[in-house]
């Protein structure tokens, strides 16, 4: 489980960086003025006999950092009965302002 | 003709018997189709299951010979060919120019054939190259479309989705088409992969200049990559136009069905739905006297059951339309509304 929320709040403001990826490979009904490329998620399913020690999505996921790959990311309450496991949600990356 | 493919007239009926003795009887699986495919265009064919929108991509390659009607293929620097009057040898050259893509990667690779031969089949068949030509075309359209040449020796099975659909467009892409027909080429993939091939056929019609037909029943997708649309039901065009234009308004009491049939990936518009869909698709032996989509229909007149409309253009708009009121009923669109737009 990496997110997990009521439709509307997963939905309007997906919290997981894999939740967003899925969202964003979806062409959305607009107009061919805001057609923007689809962004599919890099790479490939890992295999469930190799799951990442870490956070599942570590390999895959744009915005990974240091504690990613070794330290599974805790449930984090983002909202009323909204959760997500991202460390982005309770760490700030070194070198980047908050 | 400037068109790459123009279709006239094209109708196919299915003669069905049920038993040695039994009634014949007759479906007409394509009524009439008449349209142009454009040179560097994608045009989708669209509508549910049953709507003939894969019989009109068969008859298009001949996979099924037409039962009447014409399919004008204009051949680089040549005249017109129509295709449907050509014996198999005569069909054979025009069959490198124009491919399929299918939908199930899984069923349309040979399952007992290594993925260098299954590219390198067409190019044998063609005699389009030998030896080390042939091995040097087989991994270059390979690595095009994403795979790499550590590929070669496997068999489909050792494939995901996604990577088999890859290799059915390196099989449709090694002998140079100008134009691709692909039936429901992303439909049995999920999301993410499912764009990656979208963007992969994008970027391809850019590099090889191709131009598609895309058949799908998916409206996301073809709101997306298609610039003008074709909508059937039941063996009918009833609408077709600019993507743009037909998702904005459409003139088809049936293209709203479809839109408004479409789920929004936002579940603050969801009650924006109104028209709720009536009935089945009717049985095609079955089919009303008068306009086709008479019994789904929430604005049929009398009119519409006893006189069938003619496509026709649509003044005010660059869309045709089968409807004997496309001028006068408002329909609804697919896009939200331009200052309410919510989530990417």
């Amino acid at each position: 489980m990496v997110e997990q929320g009521n439709v509307f709040d997963v939905f309007r403001e997906p919290k997981h960086p894999y939740t967003q990826a899925l969202m964003r490979s979806r062409p959305a009904l607009k107009r061919k003025s805001e057609r923007e490329r689809l962004m599919p998620i890099r790479g490939n399913v890992p295999s469930p006999a190799q799951r990442p020690r870490g956070c599942s999505f570590a390999g895959r996921c744009p915005y990974v950092f240091q504690p990613c790959r070794d330290i599974v990311p805790a449930r984090t309450e983002t909202g009323p009965g909204h959760v997500a496991r991202c460390h982005l949600l309770t760490q700030v990356p070194e070198g980047v302002e908050a | 003709m400037t068109a790459l493919l123009q279709v006239e007239n094209l109708s196919k009926v299915f003669s069905l018997r049920s038993g040695m003795f039994g009634p014949q009887r007759q479906l007409d699986a394509l009524v009439d189709i008449n349209l142009t495919v454009e040179p560097g265009e994608t045009l989708a064919i669209v509508g549910e299951s049953g709507c003939g929108k894969t019989t009109l991509g068969r008859c298009i390659v001949k996979a099924l010979p037409a039962t009447s009607g014409k399919v004008l293929y204009k051949p680089e620097g040549g005249e017109p060919v129509d295709l449907t009057t050509l014996r198999k040898r005569q069909m054979k050259p025009w069959r490198r120019d124009i491919r399929m893509i299918f939908q199930d990667p899984m069923s349309s690779l040979n399952p007992n054939m290594r993925v260098f031969d299954i590219v390198a089949e067409p190019l044998r068949i063609h005699k389009v190259a030998r030896g080390r030509a042939l091995e040097e075309k087989v991994v270059s359209v390979l690595e095009k479309v994403g795979i790499g040449a550590e590929a070669l020796g496997r068999y489909p099975h050792a494939f995901s989705g996604g990577q088999r659909q890859r290799i059915g467009i390196a099989r449709a892409l090694v002998l140079e088409p100008r134009l691709i027909i692909a039936d429901e080429a992303v439909s049995a993939l999920d999301v993410s992969i499912q764009a990656q091939i979208l963007n992969l056929l994008e970027d391809l019609k850019t590099d090889f200049g191709l131009t598609y037909i895309f058949i799908s029943h998916d409206l996301s997708v073809v709101n997306y990559i298609a610039d003008r649309v074709v909508v059937m039901y039941l063996g009918h065009v009833v609408e077709t136009g600019p993507t743009e234009a037909l998702f904005e308004r459409p003139r088809h009491p049936y293209t709203e069905l479809l839109l408004d049939a479409l789920p929004i990936p936002d579940p603050t518009r969801r009650s924006d739905r109104k028209a709720e869909v009536k009935g089945e698709i009717p049985y095609l032996g079955n089919r009303p006297k008068g306009c086709p989509f008479v019994t789904r229909c929430r604005f049929a007149q009398d009119r519409c059951r006893n006189e069938k409309p003619a496509l026709r253009p649509i003044p005010g708009t660059p869309l045709q339309a089968a409807c004997h009121f496309a001028e006068t009923i408002e329909l609804r669109g697919a896009y939200a509304p331009a200052d309410t737009r919510k989530l990417a």
